[in-house]
């Protein structure tokens, strides 16, 4: 029970933290600055150190408040970020299986492209037309976002190995 | 996958559908309020600092394009140092404004016209300044003209339609009955000294009169409002072979200082 509490408290903070930082670091930040994704950046983290749930809630209870800010239609936020986040967990459950750094930026890659593959399809089938996609522009927005949130990812990866016996990569979780 | 992520996930798909449906009618929309009105806040913090940042802070991408930021914000500072030495002026001026203002709302019985000292006169020895109001504003010869909260700076002593020449307290040949606030209730003339002083003369040496007494104008002359304050007694002086006695009077304006006056007009009277 207490474990629950503690849990829902902690991933509340963190959906407060990651969201507001999220809205404000566009304007806070120059390009390619305000590429990293810190949203990605924390799922990716769950998705290793926590139960799905823990994913699957942050992912819903985040992508719930993007879409407040959003000007696309309500659910598509919400889709692609559940939808990358079981696909991350897919890849990492069946693929990467352990917790080097290799398969944490890859696990984010997978997450950022599948995001991205999710809302560009999704964008095109509620306009209805391709007019306003350019593949050129999101691979190298994708791009950005991997250079630059790999390399958080990797200062965020020694300190919580440092810190954190399940983040080793000879411990095997059973 | 493992059957216990299985059901989470397939919880999270009913979940998400839910959700959808929850908002397109609309059944959900205080939980949206609220999120709204927590992380709004958060995000207007950070936001208000972002703006602060990016306002303090400028990215330049070549050389040429740094030198004419600079020389932009160079003659913008050029502006702004004037714009500041004009707020300054009309700081000042802004606060004389409202210390006349309040005394003639003291005073309802008074009415008077607001002037702009333009100048001085130009001659040596005298003390006078010349204000941008004259006869078509109702100004007069001989009206009191009185600066700061009601303090008497001088008198009129020419008046054309649009401008008038006031002769200072401190002029040498300025002579304003007054009164002093002693027990006595002195009365005598406040004359000019050259231009530096301001001295109460013509009070019988049997009055008693002491440093710090205030000295106002006694009403006992044409346009002149009895009550308008000229100043404080400094120095008193008695010679035991004149008939009167005089003091120096501190007044509290410097007059070359003045920037707006106000005439007082007859109805005051």
């Amino acid at each position: 029970m207490m474990y629950s509490i503690v849990r829902a408290v902690g991933i509340i903070a963190l959906v407060l933290i990651s969201t507001v930082i999220f809205i404000s670091q566009k304007t806070l930040l120059n390009f390619p600055y305000n590429q990293i994704h810190v949203i990605f950046i924390i799922l990716t983290f769950l998705l290793f150190f926590a139960p799905l749930s823990a994913s699957m809630w942050y992912s819903v209870i985040v992508a719930f408040i993007l879409e407040l800010y959003a000007l696309t239609p309500f659910g598509v936020l919400t889709f692609a970020l559940v939808a990358s986040a079981i696909i991350g967990h897919m890849v990492f459950q069946r693929f990467l299986t352990n917790f080097s750094f290799i398969s944490l930026a890859t696990t984010l890659l997978i997450i950022l492209v599948s995001n991205r593959v999710i809302l560009l399809f999704l964008s095109v089938l509620v306009s209805g037309t391709f007019a306003d996609v350019s593949l050129f522009f999101e691979l190298v927005h994708v791009s950005w976002e991997f250079v630059m949130s790999t390399g958080v990812l990797f200062l965020v990866y020694f300190l919580v190995r440092h810190f954190y016996r399940l983040a080793r990569p000879e411990y095997v979780r059973r | 996958m493992q059957g216990n992520n299985r059901m989470t996930v397939f919880v999270f798909v009913i979940f998400f559908v839910m959700l959808v449906v929850l908002h397109y009618i609309g059944a959900i929309g205080w939980v949206e309020r609220t999120g709204l009105r927590i992380i709004n806040p958060l995000i207007h913090v950070v936001y208000k600092q972002n703006v602060k940042i990016r306002t303090l802070t400028e990215t330049f991408s070549s050389t040429q394009e740094l030198v004419a930021r600079l020389e932009e914000l160079q003659s913008r500072v050029n502006q702004l140092e004037h714009l500041e030495a004009t707020s300054a002026v009309l700081l000042v001026e802004n606060e004389e404004l409202k210390k006349q203002l309040n005394f003639f709302r003291q005073h309802e019985n008074y009415r008077w016209v607001t002037c702009n000292v333009v100048g001085e006169t130009i001659e040596e020895r005298t003390s006078g300044v010349i204000l941008d109001c004259g006869t078509r504003d109702a100004i007069a010869v001989g009206q009191a003209v009185v600066a700061g909260e009601g303090v008497l700076v001088g008198k009129v002593v020419e008046a054309n339609e649009v401008s008038s020449v006031v002769r200072l307290l401190n002029d040498s040949k300025s002579r304003v009955a007054v009164s002093v606030l002693n027990k006595d209730r002195s009365i005598g003339i406040a004359e000019g000294g050259f231009g530096i002083s301001v001295q109460v003369t013509h009070i019988p040496q049997s009055e008693e009169l002491s440093e710090g007494n205030t000295v106002i104008t006694s009403g006992l002359e044409e346009y002149m409002p009895r009550g308008l304050v000229v100043g404080s007694l400094e120095t008193i002086t008695r010679e035991s072979y004149q008939p009167f006695q005089r003091g120096v009077i501190r007044v509290p304006l410097d007059y070359q200082k003045l920037i707006i006056v106000s005439v007082v007009t007859v109805d005051a009277l």
